[in-house]
């Protein structure tokens, strides 16, 4: 694979991987090393890349077992996103900006309390936008399953939301 | 208020896990605009944390940073298999003179080994039995003749040689 096809064919998906990546580790840095080393995987992959039939569900597929590699072997500790994840209010009065800034810190925490294969069929749905399908392919989970776990998420998620009282 | 209605019934089955793509994002569309009902304001909330994650990007650099590694991974690779058999020159060097040598050495000796020793024929050992008692009698004696003849030299010799000795000794005294 030559750079330029793997600009075309990888770098177009290097958004979704990193979300994904972020979202697995919790620190934009660590995403960003994380996302670079599967590029590199990738890229070691040569010519067999191309063989693939869904190149996407491959590459996020990579991203998420080599992002949970990552976080095992890391020292135990509490896991935090850190402030540098940028966050966007809709409000442009800053009163109430930074009172929507903590409503966007808590959902992001509820959904990290989630546990990791309700957290990620969760993001690769509502962020991505990905089918079932696809989330099947990427997550090498069944499709019955995926939507399982998408219900129990996207309940454990409004029951965390109404018992915040968020208005 | 009919609207909400509608989207009420499309957040219950929304949180079912039962919504299409489409649908999720009419949800998507109707919470980005501002919210009256109080009971849908909390979902507001969610789906724009939905949209603000939509945002996020690595840095712009990053993409660049990797083509720049990868490039400057395939131009010192070469250069870093040089530096490691630099120092191992002179030994690779001795070890093919050595191999040459050796593998000329077997050539000629291949070459030119002389031929193999071809099958001697078996003695017919038969022809040379005597054939009456009176030169089988004949042979022994000269066969033992010739031991005896061996035998009374060794003997005179050892007499010289005490001799010698003996005289040596008297010297010696």
């Amino acid at each position: 694979m030559s750079p330029e096809s793997f600009k075309h064919q990888i770098m177009p998906l290097k958004d979704r991987m990193y979300r994904l990546a972020l979202r697995i580790t919790g620190n934009p840095a660590e995403a960003e090393d994380a996302l670079q080393e599967v590029w590199i995987k990738l890229w070691k992959q040569g010519d067999h890349l191309l063989q693939i039939q869904n190149l996407e569900a491959w590459c996020v597929r990579v991203t998420k077992n080599h992002c949970i590699d990552k976080v095992r072997n890391k020292k135990p500790e509490v896991r935090e996103w850190t402030e540098a994840v940028e966050t966007v209010s809709w409000d442009q009065n800053p009163e109430r900006k930074a009172e929507q800034q903590d409503t966007l810190r808590l959902i992001r925490d509820a959904i990290g309390r989630l546990p990791e294969k309700l957290q990620l069929v969760m993001h690769l749905r509502d962020i991505e936008g990905l089918t079932y399908q696809e989330i099947e392919e990427a997550l090498e989970m069944p499709m019955s399953q995926v939507k399982v776990n998408l219900f129990r998420a996207r309940q454990q998620v409004r029951a965390q939301l109404l018992n915040t009282g968020l208005q | 208020m009919n609207n909400n209605a509608a989207i009420r019934e499309l957040l219950d089955k929304y949180f079912e896990g039962d919504t299409s793509l489409e649908e999720e994002n009419s949800l998507r569309e109707f919470f980005s605009g501002d919210i009256a009902d109080p009971a849908l304001k909390p979902y507001k909330a969610l789906f724009s944390f939905f949209q603000n994650e939509q945002r996020l990007q690595p840095s712009e650099r990053l993409e660049e940073q990797f083509f720049e590694q990868l490039f400057q991974e395939d131009a010192s690779e070469p250069k870093q298999r040089e530096a490691l058999l630099r120092p191992l020159r002179p030994w690779l060097m001795r070890a093919a003179m050595v191999a040459f040598l050796l593998s000329g050495c077997w050539w000629i000796y291949t070459r030119y080994q002389p031929p193999a020793p071809t099958e001697t024929a078996a003695i017919d050992w038969s022809k040379y039995e005597p054939e009456t008692p009176e030169e089988a009698f004949r042979i022994t004696r000269e066969a033992l003749g010739k031991a005896s003849r061996h035998l009374n030299e060794g003997t005179s010799k050892a007499i010289e040689e005490m001799a010698l000795l003996g005289e040596m000794g008297k010297v010696l005294h």
